[in-house]
């Protein structure tokens, strides 16, 4: 394993970490909450890590991506509500990032919103044509970490450090917030947190990635940092957002209803410099999320169908997959152009994906503790226990999702 | 006849409900809105942000004030001010101003 391999895979983690959902749910959670939801958002992130570190092992270890195992565990019926579910949840996420693309190119050329929007969406799909799978993954996770200018605000700002560590300890909305409506929202957000953080997407997209990079029982050590130190720095960044919100937005009346807002965080600690760093972070953030929604969909129904798929094989050798991404960019452009906006589509992304969660990740545990088709790999008492106790909350969370959505018309009230 | 009363007495409940919803919803965005607006005014007044991103910005808050004044319609007051900020350029003060003078509205429409 060589260590710079290793140092790369876990900065692309933690600069692709971040996506439109997190960057408005995080910041308004944090302007509404304060500090009280830091909580769910680490639980959350142990989640992910916990599941993405199976869907590696998996992918490493059988060759199988996550649909493949999906199809197989869950039958065709189960299967295909499976797969028409993540579509449906993972394309009107990628029409937010593509929307979101085009809001921050807006923010800073000052050009049209449509055509940027299109624009967007053949930039992205010259790129997924023309470069190989790991420059892709890399060039927009590694340009994702000028989101570290967020870092630096929150540093900047001089922190709450108390507050910060009492939002560790699981707790209910603060005490001046205990109203019915105020609950209901807190449930809301700790939901929407939990979605966004652990969207089905992303092991969709990890575990073909895997498999795209050749992963073998060798990349174990890889797949566990990557997961572990990747997803926990990236999940740090996100806190910051929900901190840099409590601390500058909540006392100002700011609940961010635009994505511009959100950059003006950086831009309280560093002026005009601070907020195009910020726009630059989200940018390639939300732009390199784009790529990984518009492939996972294209991934799901290639391994579902079993069609030759992968970015490793020349288009006209998995015409199909090649043909399903350049759909996907096609519909998702299709939505934003239809002007609901960004932010409205990453409310509808998040409810969509909590209650796609539980179907995506228990044919996948199934695998991992199943010691005839993973050997040695398979799932210990630690990753099972963890792995099952995940799995209870997110299907508590997915039964939750809608009604939260409805009375509380997604948190706004 | 009885039951159908009912079931219009209990709808109508359930429309003012909604509808008292829709606007507490309507006044907590336009709060946040101007709130927002006047942090960008508040910044570029002081050269700490880039022409074409408050430009921009300030477009943006008029466009999402637009949309979220439409379920103000029950309340005059609030959709008048809301208009008068949209046609004008208001500085960061003005647009606390008008944040603040919604508040009351805000907390009778919480408590009902």
């Amino acid at each position: 394993m060589k260590p710079l391999e290793l140092f790369l895979g876990v900065l692309t983690a933690v600069g692709g970490f971040v996506d439109i959902s997190e960057l408005v749910f995080m910041s308004q959670a944090g302007s509404r909450f304060q500090y009280s939801l830091i909580w769910v958002i680490v639980i959350a992130t142990i989640g992910i890590m916990v599941f993405g570190e199976m869907s590696g092992r998996v992918a490493a270890m059988s060759r199988q991506p996550l649909f493949n195992v999906i199809r197989h565990r869950l039958g065709f019926s189960l299967g295909l509500l499976t797969l028409v579910g993540a579509l449906i949840s993972t394309l009107i996420t990628c029409a937010a990032e593509i929307g979101g693309v085009a809001l921050v190119l807006q923010l800073l050329s000052g050009w049209n919103y449509t055509l940027l929007a299109i624009g967007a969406a053949a930039v992205f799909m010259l790129t997924i044509y023309l470069m190989p799978f790991k420059w892709i993954e890399r060039s927009y996770g590694l340009l994702g970490l000028f989101m570290l200018v967020f870092g630096a605000a929150f540093l900047a700002l001089v922190p709450s450090w108390h507050q910060i560590g009492g939002g560790l300890v699981p707790q209910g909305p603060p005490p001046e917030q205990t109203s019915t409506r105020d609950m209901l929202a807190y449930g809301y957000f700790a939901v929407a947190l939990i979605s966004a953080i652990m969207f089905p997407y992303e092991l969709y997209f990890y575990s073909s990635g895997a498999i795209e990079d050749g992963w073998s029982s060798k990349d174990l050590l890889i797949n566990r940092v990557t997961t572990f130190l990747g997803f926990g720095l990236g999940s740090m960044l996100a806190i910051t957002l929900v901190c840099l919100s409590a601390q500058q937005f909540g006392p100002r009346g700011i609940s961010p209803e635009m994505i511009g807002t959100v950059v003006l965080q950086p831009g309280l600690a560093f002026g005009k410099v601070g907020i195009l760093l910020g726009l630059l972070g989200i940018l390639f953030a939300i732009g390199g999320a784009a790529i990984e929604t518009c492939l996972a969909c294209a991934y799901g129904v290639s391994q579902f169908f079993g069609w030759r798929w992968g970015r490793h094989k020349a288009p006209k050798e998995a015409p199909l997959f090649t043909l399903a991404w350049v759909v996907v960019f096609v519909l998702a452009l299709a939505i934003v152009l239809t002007g609901i906006g960004p932010v409205d589509l990453a409310e509808y992304a998040i409810v969509t994906s909590i209650v796609v969660l539980p179907l995506s990740f228990l044919p996948l545990m199934l695998v991992a503790r199943d010691r005839t088709f993973m050997r040695d790999k398979a799932n210990g008492v630690l990753a099972n226990t963890m792995g099952w106790g995940f799995y209870a909350l997110i299907v508590v969370a997915a039964l939750a999702a809608i009604p939260l959505y409805l009375l509380t018309a997604g948190g706004k009230l | 006849m009885r039951a159908l009363l009912a079931l219009v007495a209990v709808t109508a409940l359930a429309g003012c409900s909604s509808r008292a919803e829709k606007q507490l919803e309507a006044v907590k965005s336009v709060r946040s809105i101007l709130a927002e607006w006047a942090l960008v005014e508040a910044q570029a007044s002081k050269g700490r942000s880039p022409q074409t991103y408050a430009d921009e910005m300030r477009q943006d808050s008029k466009d999402e004030l637009e949309k979220a004044a439409k379920d103000l319609a029950g309340q005059p007051g609030a959709a008048q001010l809301v208009a008068k900020l949209r046609a004008g350029s208001p500085d960061s003060a003005a647009l606390k101003q008008a944040a603040d003078r919604l508040e009351p509205l805000e907390k009778s429409l919480e408590a009902a």
